[in-house]
């Protein structure tokens, strides 16, 4: 099983809004509750498939939005990845009693997800990033497509609601493109966003 | 119904696998191919029946309302044909048509956005227009036990056709929802389908061990429906791992495990189905009822035996906090409750929301969904009046226990035939229409007459706890002798007891003594379930040592599980010189009322606001603000606020400690809260009067709880981009009306801009900017 190792603990961290260093005893203790929680509830399940292998080309994909993408969807595929429900009912349940060891949960799980997910795609061919439908003015219904394609909801258990919220909400799905180099051009939270005030991103460059 | 089972039966394989790879069929909806392909359809039908299958399963596992959204054709089109196709096949033999109703493809609530009456309407839709048409229904592939129950429901309250339900599981043994086989299989045969199993999921070599567990918990005929092994993707195609012998192999052990029904699901094909057909030649066993007494939630299985606890404080007699949450329907304090008697080591909680001048039946459903939303432990729904206990027992998520049924004719006749049908555990009390007896012999009468009368309607005396009625000691001193040799004479008639346990205290001093005392007393003249408080640790530690004690604890492993359990966190205050100033600063919840109350020794509540806990809240803001501060420990402060503030006005109600009132909504079709409820916290944490609707709010709900409360704000909350438009509709919506007050939105996908084009007036980034705009708003 995952351990909360230091990597986990300072990118919980980071997702609270604490940078290197500036975490107490106290908080350090609540961010390692907090991952073992999500380790425990966490159910990691995946599935992949190239998009060449596909009976046909999802649709989605002759949007504007993702132009960009194209040169690189001859090698592309498309992955989906949750936690399960567990970890959404651990934060539930928490929320009732003390909302802020829930919102570090949260941030844990979000770690834990992204965690298992790059560990997962970095075994899998192609490699790549993962471009999720929301990113850069694509519109995140498009988690419906990807979803059916994979056969998700029956095979690893994620649904969507109408407005395209996935459930799990520890779930994550999206497009691995191999070589893409992310842009924070069209993101429409460039205006709030806390990275872009950092002069950083929230993508590895 | 369904007719006995003598020898093995055998349903069809896969329609889907069949349909794959098809040039035909190509980007064609499987449910359209009835109308578009009735020949292959009816090819395929052929094939199975030619390989023995002797029920023949429509091809309509995605034809209902909800989920068949992209026909070409209208739903009736479609199940008319899927209906024909088979028909067409079955004719001139044996073999039954059986409708296939798939799941929904939508997650219930709470996890999902799906209601139970959406679920329920959706198949009962089916039902009504097919139930002239066909021989029975197989619910299959089911993941979510709830779904589940509302699609048996629409089945058996609107046909008498022979029903099929099977679950699937995950690799962890759990369905989806985290419910077990033994869970699932006391849930559905407690509401009495015909035949109960497993299909889909992993391969058939995982389902042996899911069905011998299922056969320990029913009576039942067993349909298991294995995949062809693991599905693994391959070139864009969906393939299993098994060959058809080794399919068969391992069916034939599904058999010996007490399956009664096979056939095939994902990846087989007729001639898996032919490889199989040779059990049919197999005698069936025949199985008895279970004998044992359960109770569960989705995820909780509870034996009904010696030691067990029943959680009390979900019931409003004498407890002015609860009639109030309920007066103002603040399920959140219910949650609370729930989850804090979970954590004191209860086995299953009571829940009565009986107060004066209240819907009954609404209250307990709404309380039901609430705690199951976040407690695990299996649930008595306590009411005197049946209607609220049917109502509640229609939507509670696996099998209850109710409270209660007593020897008058009406009550009997009133529940149980609810019991009967829904499947539960009563709690009967030993008292009738003359009232409560006065001697054990009088009050064993009663519950002979129950048990006999309960057997008119096919519910065992397993199915029934027996009350002994307790009543206090303060008015009639035999009162507790009366109880304790009722029990003693009840535990001869085999059933199971049950009492209320403080009663005996009432209007006594030091009644904790008395009810401790009384437990060991109750237990051992033969009481099994006590009804107590878990947060009296003694009484707890009491019990779980006297089930040691007196051999029912083997090995005495729960008591010292018990022991071993980590205590009921209660934050205690480290430094004593600690100030209320730092204990708000460092979100110090536990040290709250000692220092508060410290402090109104010699400050009046107005001077402990503005000199205290203001000062203290704007150190927690700009702390944020810098990055030396950070979420969890801004609520933790928040929270702690929150409980001064509480206790301000406990104190001193002459005081207004309230300010403004806010209406705060995660707005339709949007499930995430976490942000709006920190955005609550910290609003209360200054003072401000929150009305939470909570999250997937409908527009018309906004709008009615604006006409309600008459609020001085409404916040709404969204997460995604597409629940934005959600957003902007609610704001249309409270714009038409006169008089609206300010509105303001958050959320992280909502900025400046974005508030502003869908009407805000207010755009809050995060909690403490949402304070200090409205802080801003109200002082202009």
């Amino acid at each position: 099983m995952l351990q909360p190792d230091i990597s986990l603990i300072n990118n919980t961290l980071r997702y609270i809004g604490c940078s290197d260093g500036q975490a107490d005893e106290q908080m350090l203790l609540t961010v390692r509750k907090a991952l073992d929680t999500v380790l425990t509830k966490a159910d990691f399940k995946y599935r992949y498939c190239k998009i060449a292998d596909l009976a046909d080309t999802p649709t989605f994909l002759e949007k504007e939005a993702y132009a960009s993408l194209r040169p690189f969807l001859n090698e592309a595929a498309l992955f989906a990845a949750t936690l399960g429900l567990g970890c959404d009912r651990a934060i539930q349940a928490t929320t009732k009693t003390d909302l802020s060891q829930a919102v570090v949960i949260n941030a844990a799980a979000n770690v834990v997800l992204e965690h298992l997910a790059d560990e997962k795609l970095n075994t899998l061919q192609p490699k790549g990033v993962l471009f999720c439908p929301g990113y850069s003015g694509s519109d995140i219904i498009d988690n419906k497509q990807i979803l059916n394609y994979l056969d998700a909801q029956k095979l690893i258990g994620i649904y969507t609601t109408e407005s395209g919220i996935m459930i799990p909400e520890k779930s994550l799905c999206g497009i691995v493109l191999n070589n893409y180099r992310f842009s924070c051009k069209n993101c429409f939270i460039q205006s709030k966003c806390d990275y872009i005030k950092k002069g950083t991103t929230c993508y590895n460059q | 119904m369904l007719q006995p089972i003598t020898h093995i039966q055998l349903f069809d394989g896969a329609m889907g696998t069949m349909l794959t790879g098809r040039k035909e069929t190509e980007g064609i909806l499987f449910e359209d191919l009835n109308v578009l392909s009735p020949e292959l359809v009816q090819d395929i039908h052929r094939q199975y029946l030619k390989a023995g299958a002797e029920y023949l399963t429509t091809n309509t596992f995605g034809a209902n309302r909800i989920k068949l959204k992209d026909s070409k054709f209208s739903l009736e089109e479609v199940i008319d044909a899927a209906i024909a196709n088979a028909r067409k096949v079955a004719e001139n033999s044996s073999a039954k048509v059986i409708f296939d109703i798939g799941p929904s493809g939508k997650l219930m609530e709470p996890l999902g956005d799906l209601t139970f009456e959406a679920a329920y309407n959706n198949i009962k839709e089916i039902v009504q227009y097919t139930r002239d048409k066909v021989d029975g229904y197989l619910i299959e592939t089911y993941a979510d036990l709830l779904e589940m129950k509302a699609a048996v429901l629409a089945v058996k309250e609107n046909c008498t056709l022979p029903l099929f339900a099977t679950m699937t599981f995950e690799e962890s043994g759990r369905t989806l929802t985290g419910s077990t086989p033994e869970i699932v299989a006391l849930t559905l045969t407690s509401l009495q389908v015909d035949a109960l199993g497993v299909n889909c999921s992993t391969g058939p070599d995982r389902m042996i061990e899911i069905v011998e567990k299922m056969r320990a918990f029913t009576h039942l005929p067993i349909l298991v429906q294995p995949n062809k092994g693991l599905p693994e993707m391959c070139c864009g195609q969906i393939s299993y791992s098994l060959n058809d012998s080794d399919f068969a192999f391992w069916t034939e052990k599904i058999v010996a495990a007490g399956a009664t029904i096979v056939g095939g699901c994902c990846g087989t094909t007729p001639q898996t189905i032919r490889c199989i057909a040779h059990l049919k030649q197999t005698k069936t066993k025949s199985y008895k009822p279970i004998s044992d007494t359960y109770i569960c939630s989705a995820t909780r299985l509870l034996k009904l035996e010696k030691g067990i606890l029943c959680g009390e404080r979900l019931n409003p007699t004498g407890k002015k906090l609860l009639q109030k949450a309920l007066l103002e329907n603040n399920f959140d304090f219910l949650q609370q409750e729930a989850l804090q008697q979970a954590a004191a080591q209860a086995d299953f909680l009571d829940v009565n929301v009986g107060i004066p001048n209240c819907d009954e039946k609404t209250l307990i459903v709404e309380a039901v969904k609430k705690i199951q939303e976040v407690c695990e432990l299996p649930l008595q729904l306590d009411s005197a009046n049946p209607a609220a206990i049917e109502a509640a027992i229609r939507i509670y998520n696996g099998v209850p226990m109710i409270n209660s049924v007593n020897g008058n004719e009406e009550s009997m006749q009133a529940l149980f035939p609810v019991i009967a049908k829904y499947g539960a555990v009563s709690v009967a009390l030993t008292l009738d229409k003359n009232g409560i007896p006065e001697t054990p012999e009088g009050r064993l009468e009663i519950a002979k007459k129950i048990i006999a009368k309960a057997a008119e309607y096919g519910i065992g005396k397993h199915l029934l706890v027996f009350d002994a009625l307790v009543m206090t000691i303060s008015s009639n001193q035999q009162h507790g002798r009366i109880t304790l040799e009722t029990l003693a004479q009840l535990k001869k008639l085999g059933v199971l007891t049950i009492i209320g346990l403080s009663n005996i205290s009432f209007g006594l001093p030091q009644r904790a003594y008395l009810n401790r005392t009384f437990l060991i007393m109750a237990l051992q003249s033969g009481l099994d379930i006590a009804i107590m408080n878990p947060n009296d640790t003694d009484s707890v530690r009491m019990l779980k040592a006297f089930n040691a004690l007196a051999g029912y604890d083997d090995n005495c492993a729960t008591y010292i599980a018990a022991s071993n359990a980590t205590p009921v966190e209660i934050p205690v205050q480290k430094q004593s010189e600690q100030t209320l100033y730092q204990a708000i600063v460092q979100g110090l919840k536990g040290t709250t009322e000692t220092l508060t109350n410290k402090e109104l020794e010699d400050k009046t509540p107005e001077t402990i606001i503005n000199e205290i806990l203001i000062p203290a809240l704007t150190e927690v803001g700009e702390k944020f603000e810098k990055g030396t501060l950070f979420l969890p420990q801004l609520i933790n402060s928040a929270e702690t606020a929150k409980a001064v503030f509480a206790i301000l006005a406990k104190h001193f109600k002459q005081i207004d400690t309230k300010k403004e009132k806010i209406i705060l909504a995660t707005v339709q079709g949007d499930i995430h809260d976490i942000g709006k409820n920190i955005v609550k916290i910290v609003l209360e944490s200054h003072g401000f009067q929150i009305i939470d609707l909570g999250k997937n709010v409908a527009i018309e709900k906004v709008v009615e709880a604006f006409g309600t409360h008459q609020p001085d704000a409404i916040g709404l909350s969204a997460l995604m981009t597409t629940t934005v438009d959600a957003m902007a509709k609610t704001i249309a919506e409270l714009r038409k009306l006169p008089n609206i007050c300010p509105i303001f939105v958050g959320g992280a996908v909502v900025t400046e801009q974005i508030a502003k084009e869908i009407g805000a007036d207010l755009y809050g980034a995060d909690a403490l900017t949402t304070v200090n705009k409205l802080e801003e708003l109200w002082k202009k």
